[in-house]
Order: C-alpha cells, then structure tokens, then sequence
C-alpha cells in the first residue's frame, strides 16, 4: 500500500543558503535521451538509453537575504545542491552539483515579490540519499549517527554535500569528514572523504568512488577557534538506489 | 450493449514489481507512422503505414518509504524496464487483457513538493520494440 504525502517541511539547500522558508514548490526532473535505433527488419520502432542528465527548479517569496544570495548564486556551477522530502536527519534526500542557470524574479503592486529558479546537475555528481546532519550550533568536535545506507557497487559513486550556514566566532573553523563501516558500531571506520576546513558560509560537493562494501555511514566534524559556532547540514546521495 | 467499465484496479508492473496504488492512471498511446506516398495523376492524397510506435503515460503519487517507489523511479531512471499493465489484477483473458512491452525511463519526476499537495507527477514512458496484448 503506497503512503502518499503531503510534504509539509521539504527543504532546498544552496551552497551555504537554506531556502526552505522562501519556498513553495521544489522539483527534480531526470532525463534519459532515448535514441533512435531502429533498423530494416523491425516492425516497431526500438530505441536505446542515450545520456542522463537531471534538473531542478524552485519557486516561492523572495526576501533581501534570499534575493542577494541567489543573485551571487546565479550562473555559477558547481554549486552543492540538497533537496529534501524534509529537512530532519534521516529523510530522504538528493544531493548534487548545480549550476544555477535562470533566476527570475517579480514584483508587482500589493502583490508578494515572489521568485522562480531553475538550474542543471553539473555532472554526474547526483545521488538520492539522506539528510544526515542538520546542526543548528556546533561548537566542539563531534560525531554523527552511523546509518545503514548501502555498500557502493564497482563503478559508482556516492556523493555528499555540506552547507555551512552560519559561522560564528574567532578564527573559527570546520572540517567535515565522511566515513563507512561494515557494522552499526562503528569499530574499524574507514575514512572516505574530508571536505576542505570551512571558516566561512559557503556548501561542498564531494565523491567517493566505488567498490566499497561497507554499508554504515556517518559523518564527524573537528572544530576549532575561540568559541567558534557553526550551522551546518550534511546529506548523502548514492547513484544506485536507497 | 457495451460494458461501461469504471477502472478501479488497473494492475501496473514494471520490472516485476506491482506498483499498486501509488499509480492514479495509466494510459498507453499507440501511433503508426503515416508516410505520404501521393504522385502525379492521384487525385487524393494516400499514404502508406511505417513504423509503430507507443508509450505509457503513469500518474503516481510518490511514496519515499525505503524501497518503494521513489526509491525505484530513482533506480529506474534512464533503464529500459519490462513493463505490463491490465484493467484489473485477476488473471488475463479476453476480458481483460494484458499489454506487455519495454518501456525507457526517459523523464522521470523525482521529486515533486508543492505547498499542500499531495507529491506525485506524471511520467511518460518510451515503449521500445513491440507492445503486446496478451489475453491468456
């Protein structure tokens, strides 16, 4: 029995801007070109997977933060990217690396100024994962909870993002790292990415290669500085299902 | 008299997999390919039939529960898949017949949240090769 759902709380996370309170409506369209392959002998036309490529789009009220964030965002790529079903832990997420290509926005007399944006996955860089960290105030080293996601097959990736949304303190600074296991506990984590120290707002996109059977994850952060905070959130996407 | 029939339990399986009720429509468009074969001295345009063509149309609502089926849309993005659908779940007959193909994902909705809707879409499927209606 399918559990249809009206999504109350979904978010959209750019570079380091949290959109959610500015959006309406968030979408994710993949594409596949189906290429023509029929041939003398066929009695119907067949057709063969050409290359994939997947885009996004938002809409909603702007405000002076979110208009001045997303005029800086508009045609950069390589921009992280999480679109959530919600923004707590563990709700399913697609991560990417974007480029914000049109960004439009309206006003009109007595009427919201509201704003649409669209945009393309850079590269292959898109998974469907999880939200799993969205950290209000950071303000030591920790360690995230492990999550049996799934093992990565030879020839794929997985992809995680992270969005520093505020920083606070003096010469504060953050570093992320991602890692897997093959049990809940934990006991023999291998390392498989580190984001670059973050000291300022800003987002991350990284990969991790397959094989690797492991199939627990979690993410830890060192900080350092004098009473440094950070708000920042971390998803995972893999290109095969889960 | 014609039957008048209220589809409530259309079946639709995609690689195997019965997608029961995240699915609210399914149609299937057939096309031949009409190709004009008029020549001096006919006095009505004529054509010839070419290739056959088809696809699915799916309404659905997403479902994000682990392995159900925005999970396998994700999966299925940019595969070819087996595809079979029929008016109700009972067993194909004349009655009630099967249409069997392979289908290409090629635009899949992923992720669709509108204030206060329900999160679903529409997809369109590619039919490849022939498309079947089995009755047995």
């Amino acid at each position: 029995m399918a559990s249809p759902e009206i999504l109350t709380n979904a978010g959209l996370w750019i570079a380091g801007y949290d959109l959610q309170s500015n959006l309406n409506a968030i979408a994710i369209s993949a594409e596949a070109q189906a290429e023509d392959v029929t041939t003398f002998g066929d009695p119907n036309r067949t057709y063969a997977v050409g290359v994939k490529r997947a885009l996004y789009s938002g809409a909603g009220l702007l405000d002076a933060p979110a208009e001045a964030e997303l005029q800086t965002d508009w045609g950069l790529s390589n921009l992280a990217l999480t679109i959530a079903k919600a923004t707590t832990i563990n709700s399913v997420a697609f991560v990417g690396k974007v480029l914000l290509g049109q960004l439009q926005q309206s006003r009109s007399v007595n009427a919201p100024w509201t704003f649409s944006l669209n945009g393309e996955m850079c590269d292959r860089g898109f998974g469907r994962g999880r939200v799993m960290e969205n950290q209000a105030a950071v303000t030591a080293t920790g360690t995230g909870t492990g999550r049996q996601l799934r093992a990565i097959s030879s020839g794929f990736k997985a992809f995680a993002t992270l969005h520093v949304l505020s920083v606070s303190g003096t010469t504060p600074s953050l570093t992320v790292i991602l890692e897997s296991d093959d049990n809940s506990g934990f006991t023999s984590p291998a390392t498989r990415a580190t984001f670059t120290a973050a000291t300022l707002v800003g987002g991350q996109h990284t990969s991790v290669d397959g094989p690797i059977t492991d199939d627990y994850w979690r993410f830890k952060w060192t900080v350092s500085g004098t009473t440094p905070s950070f708000a920042f959130v971390c998803a995972l996407g893999f290109e095969q299902p889960v | 008299m014609a039957t008048k029939i209220i589809a409530t339990a259309t079946r639709v399986e995609i690689a195997g997999t019965a997608l029961g009720n995240a699915i609210t429509s399914c149609d299937i468009q057939g096309e031949a390919e009409t190709k004009e074969t008029t020549g001096f001295s006919d006095t009505n345009r004529t054509y010839a039939v070419g290739f056959k063509n088809w696809t699915a149309t799916l309404n659905f609502h997403h479902d994000f529960t682990d392995n159900a089926l925005n999970e396998l849309l994700f999966g299925w993005w940019g595969t070819s898949q087996t595809f079979k659908a029929r008016l109700t779940g009972s067993t194909i007959a004349a009655d009630n017949p099967e249409f069997q193909g392979t289908v290409i994902f090629t635009s899949v909705p992923l992720f669709n949240a509108n204030v206060g809707e329900v999160s679903g879409g529409s997809i369109t499927l590619q039919g490849t090769g022939t498309l079947v209606r089995a009755v047995s």
